[in-house]
């Protein structure tokens, strides 16, 4: 059996163990262990990393763009937060599109880089220009000129389907950055198209349940975080590049079910939750318990849209692990909430 | 070939084609203003289907008999909330019956299909015919015990075998 395939193996496991914990001590004593084992293998990575580079823990903090601090969290186990963070390291340590495909998924528990979102098609480029040491600082540096010089006058209509296949195809044939501006402008549509149908079921969702009398009442309501509020703003305006973590927020804020996550995470290009990412197992805990308290708890007719989030938080403060905390930013503290 | 969005619904053999296309929103249900039928095991107001930004998506009410999507029973989301079907070329929708997804006169059979053809939908009599050859074009296809409710779809038609009648549009025909 290949990586990919035993990880796949290992994630369907422990995500049938998650489903089947009764309790918050059930999930910290039987499946926080199991997930241990993935941080000492991101420990050895960076170490292996670092030492393939020659770099001091200064210099690759430096490099990545993050604080020395968090590089020594790195090796202590702690396993970076976001994709971008993932993209960085893969970049200083000058991988090409197989290595940086399997830091992501295997170590990252992320999709693999995906030509038709903005981000990962000037990775990918990068990636295949070998620039070597400066190839971080061309990510940024092409990514922010691209930004600026976008103008997203489309209509959705005009865009063909082309399959992912054939336009990897094209990206490999980008020999410039010009040619890259070019190439990127070209298909402006179709990379604001990749998320047409996950801003549609966005959208569905919002409509489909009386929450409030609209979204913003119910944002209001649930006190969302501004960043969070200014995502839903962006989907409805068809500006927004989904990141992860927002899209379970976003998920948890609409009292949606694992079912409906996995089809949101699905329609913007990625995994569906991950049982082996310690913040994701946790999370399909949150959702398979919250779904059977429901069904225990028929009388109530009225639901609460607090509900979720309130529970969600109650149980990463609970659970009181480091790499839960962040999250927490996304549900405020509810003080009718017993 | 129109790139065109349809229902195409059979209710007690008789079919009904809708191009969804026409509104923005169509209700359905026994006394829906929109899509109206007949069969006693579908809701008053059974559900709804809408266009959200040129994709179709539908809503099932949280009705007795429920609906069953691509042979699964639509489900009520957390604390009982509607979920959303997004809705994709060859979906079908099974309204009303029982717990079960059985295919009988009591519901109403549905597909939605992306695009369209000049011709209308024809109805061809398949009662005993064990082996259906299905022409298409210069292509010829040859099935053996197809399940009811099983939709041949070639380049230039498409075929729904329902046992006793199998209904056809665009360029396709079946060869008895």
């Amino acid at each position: 059996m290949n990586d990919i395939n035993k990880n796949t193996v290992e994630t369907i496991y422990i995500k049938e163990k998650v489903s089947n914990c009764d309790s918050i001590e059930d999930l910290r004593m039987q499946i926080l262990p199991m997930l241990k084992n993935q941080q000492q293998e991101w420990s050895r990575k960076i170490s292996e990393i670092i030492s393939e580079l020659g770099y001091t823990k200064s210099k690759l903090a430096e490099k990545c763009g993050v604080s020395r601090v968090a590089v020594d969290k790195w090796f202590k186990g702690s396993i970076p937060k976001s994709r971008e963070t993932f993209f960085r390291i893969g970049l200083v340590a000058g991988y090409d599109l197989e290595k940086m495909n399997q830091l992501l998924q295997r170590y990252g528990q992320y999709p693999a880089l995906y030509s038709k979102s903005l981000e990962d098609c000037v990775c990918i480029f990068v990636i295949n220009q070998k620039y070597g040491d400066s190839a971080i600082d061309k990510y940024h540096y092409i990514l922010d000129k691209i930004k600026k010089s976008i103008t997203r006058n489309y209509s959705a209509d005009e865009v063909e389907d082309i399959e992912t296949e054939k336009f990897d195809k094209k990206l490999n044939e980008v020999q410039s950055e010009d040619g890259l501006e070019e190439f990127i402008t070209d298909n402006i549509a179709m990379f604001a198209n990749a998320y047409h149908k996950f801003y549609a079921y966005v959208k569905m969702n919002l409509a489909a349940n009386e929450y409030a009398n609209n979204v913003y009442e119910l944002a209001l309501g649930q006190e969302w975080s501004s960043s969070l509020r200014q995502c839903v703003s962006a989907i409805r305006q068809g500006k927004w590049y989904p990141t992860r973590n927002k899209i379970i927020s976003l998920g948890l804020h609409l009292s949606m079910d694992n079912e409906q996550i996995d089809e949101m995470l699905e329609l913007a290009h990625m995994e569906p939750l991950c049982a082996k990412n310690i913040f994701e197992s946790v999370i399909i805990f949150i959702l398979v318990d919250a779904s059977l308290n429901d069904m225990l708890d028929s009388e109530l007719d009225e639901f609460d849209p607090d509900y979720l989030c309130n529970y969600a938080r109650e149980v990463l403060e609970e659970l009181d692990i480091p790499e839960l905390q962040d999250f927490l930013s996304e549900l405020p503290k509810d003080e009718d909430w017993e | 070939m129109r790139k065109e969005n349809h229902l195409v619904l059979i209710e007690c053999g008789k079919l009904t084609n809708i191009l969804l296309d026409n509104k923005n929103s169509w209700e359905f249900g026994r006394l829906a203003e929109d899509i109206r039928v007949n069969s006693p095991t579908v809701s008053r107001q059974h559900g709804r289907f809408e266009n959200i930004d040129g994709i179709w998506c539908y809503y099932d009410k949280k009705g007795k008999n429920g609906t069953a999507y691509n042979g699964k029973k639509i489900a009520l989301g957390m604390n009982g909330r509607i979920k959303p079907i997004m809705l994709k070329h060859r979906d079908i929708l099974i309204f009303g019956g029982s717990d079960r997804v059985i295919l009988s006169d009591k519901i109403v059979w549905a597909i939605f299909l992306e695009k369209s053809y000049e011709t209308d939908w024809t109805i061809v009599d398949t009662k005993a015919v064990k082996r259906i050859t299905v022409a298409s074009g210069t292509e010829i296809s040859v099935f053996n015990n197809l399940d009811i409710g099983a939709v041949i779809e070639k380049e230039e038609g498409i075929a729904i075998y329902m046992g006793d009648t199998t209904y056809l549009h665009g360029n396709i025909s079946i060869v008895v």
